[in-house]
């Protein structure tokens, strides 16, 4: 069961510090949301925590062992990484990418390991892309790159995924279907942290949130505990009230405080 | 459910027959390059040549035809193999050996070796030059990119130092003292594969080879890198570790190849460029092809400037620019239009 932990962790961008002492543990079995206002530095922390940034000052930690004692590949095996807006600069096909999620495994020499086909069809199959693998993954629409993207994440098989932005601009047939792709991955023996925006799809998929504003942590655990209207009005600066419809937690956005 | 491995639209041809189809072009235009231009001799002369026997054609095969197939076999693959891995490592199609700025700071150093006079007292200072100025386009560019390995910066630390290196080569042919200088080094800038011997061949080979070889090893990153450089780094790749591996690789295969050739343009850029679709776009895949697609076009090229003016030979570096510029103008308005 792979955990990844941050300490105390301090990062800039610049002379810009993005990252103010943040302190997360992250493992099997949730799917966190990871929410907060534009430039809270939730990116950030999850560059960070892929070791794609390296911090000013505090630690992380990957299945007990500080992240940098780690070479990249086995990094690579153990934590998924989905980029924000899916990007792809050749007009591969969709099977092409997927499959470009075995890299980790592959030995020297040798372009793809055994395990590829199985892996890549499992990973379309359970994203529902089977349909798209022909494609050419530049013509398709967001939110079906998006779901190539996430194949390509369960084709390596890391344990725990962390996606930057998975719904963001996408219409509410994807949305909900990407949540509920992560939230699946999430309830086997995988972990997945998300970058949200919507705290509607926050609140219904999530099984943990992490409110974060300028830089630092301000709020975490269950979104009912997290999503509150003091929060909201001290995070967001807006005004907002908490519903449940049908057991449901719905935020109603009633406006902004000037 | 259809195994992946019979579907139809897999896009791109077999990878065996593609490589097996350029080798056996490269096989035919090599013996047709050692037989025909201003001689005309058999190919059973080779033999001959190679035994050392001292017949006339013999000695035509050895000291011109043979030499010109070597260097147009690995220039070519030199060029296009660089052009492939540049335009991977940039994700960009339009991008070339030249846009680093390695061609342009080799003629550089070539040209310097030749205006302080060392290259009259030793003959091969002129080559030499040509791959210092490489090697010091490498560092620069290392210097000029920091510690940032975003593309942007790469591509804008060899736009500077492609405009520094050009700047400095048309004032030393501005300052020449002797219009016959200038003249020789306008004519060695052109490109050329024509009066190389062996000797330049032994000067050349080995860094082109050993820059093959390393750039030759950058495939599996350059297709992370179709994911971004976040994701290719999430994926295992040392982006750092790719970076020097693609421009040190390209600097030793080119920098070499322009000191005994001068500029041969565009090869990397009409080469992967075309090949690209048969590969069904895989960067990794897109290098062997390259590489051998260069040699292709090279040896076609090297042939074809001993027939386009009869009694005159081209230069091969004017040819593959006539056909490489306006191929790179369409290129450049395909992207424009959002076309990939």
């Amino acid at each position: 069961m792979t955990v990844l932990k941050a300490m105390d962790l301090s990062a800039s961008i610049g002379r810009t510090k993005i990252l103010d002492e943040v302190s997360v543990n992250f493992g099997a079995g949730e799917l966190v949301g990871l929410i907060g206002p534009n430039g809270a530095g939730k990116t950030t922390l999850l560059k960070c925590l892929l070791g794609l940034l390296k911090p000013d000052s505090g630690t992380i930690s990957l299945d007990g062992r500080a992240l940098p004692a780690w070479s990249r590949s086995e990094v690579a095996k153990r934590l998924g990484y989905l980029a924000q807006g899916a990007p792809c600069h050749w007009p591969m096909t969709a099977e092409r990418i997927v499959e470009l999620g075995r890299l980790p495994h592959a030995g020297s020499g040798r372009e793809l390991d055994s395990q590829t086909l199985p892996s890549v069809s499992a990973a379309l199959e359970k994203t529902g892309t089977m349909h798209l693998r022909s494609r050419v993954v530049t013509s398709l629409s967001g939110g079906e790159r998006t779901l190539v993207m996430i194949a390509r994440c369960l084709a390596g098989g890391a344990p725990l995924l962390l996606a930057d932005e998975p719904v963001t601009g996408l219409d509410p047939r994807h949305q909900i279907e990407i949540m509920q792709t992560l939230r699946a991955q999430a309830a086997g023996p995988g972990g997945v942290v998300a970058v949200l925006h919507d705290l509607n799809l926050a609140a219904r998929f999530c099984t943990q949130l992490v409110l974060m504003h300028q830089g630092r942590i301000v709020s975490e655990g269950a979104p009912d505990q997290v999503l509150t209207s003091e929060h909201l009005a001290n995070v967001y600066g807006i005004d907002a009230a908490l519903r449940r419809v049908d057991g449901q937690m719905v935020v109603l956005h009633q406006g902004s405080r000037g | 459910m259809i195994p992946a491995s019979e579907n139809p639209l897999r896009g791109g041809v077999p990878y065996p027959v593609l490589l097996g189809s350029l080798l056996a072009l490269i096989v035919i235009l090599s013996a047709l390059s050692m037989t025909t231009g201003r001689a005309s001799i058999p190919i059973s002369a080779l033999t001959e040549a190679l035994a050392g026997a001292d017949t006339p054609h013999a000695a035509i095969l050895r000291e011109l035809r043979l030499p010109r197939a070597i260097l147009a076999i690995t220039i070519g693959a030199a060029l296009g193999l660089s052009g492939a891995v540049l335009q991977g490592l940039l994700r960009n199609p339009l991008a070339e050996p030249g846009l680093i700025g390695v061609s342009g700071t080799a003629a550089l150093g070539a040209v310097i070796a030749f205006y302080s006079g060392l290259s009259m007292i030793y003959p091969f200072a002129l080559p030499a030059g040509g791959m210092i100025g490489a090697g010091l386009s490498v560092a620069l560019l290392y210097v000029l990119s920091g510690r940032d390995p975003s593309i942007l910066t790469l591509i804008l630390a060899g736009v500077a130092i492609n405009a520094m290196s050009g700047a400095l080569t048309t004032l030393a042919l501005n300052l020449s003292p002797n219009p016959y200088a200038a003249y020789e080094v306008f004519f060695w800038l052109l490109g050329s594969l024509s009066d190389r011997s062996l000797d330049h061949v032994a000067l050349a080979l080995p860094f082109i080879v050993a820059g093959i070889v390393l750039l030759a090893t950058t495939g599996r990153g350059l297709d992370a890198l179709t994911l971004g450089e976040d994701v290719a780094q999430s994926l295992g790749v040392n982006l750092r570790g790719l970076q020097a591996r693609a421009i040190i690789g390209t600097a030793l295969a080119v920098g070499a190849s322009v000191a005994v050739a001068g500029v041969i343009g565009f090869v990397g850029l009409v080469v992967p460029h075309l090949l690209r679709p048969a590969v069904g776009h895989r960067p990794g895949r897109l290098l062997a092809a390259s590489a051998l697609g260069g040699a292709v076009l090279t040896l076609a090229a090297d042939i074809a400037v001993r027939f386009i003016v009869s009694g005159l030979e081209l230069k091969l570096g004017v040819l593959t620019t006539l056909i490489g510029a306006p191929f790179f103008l369409i290129l450049v308005l395909k992207t424009r239009g959002g076309g990939r």
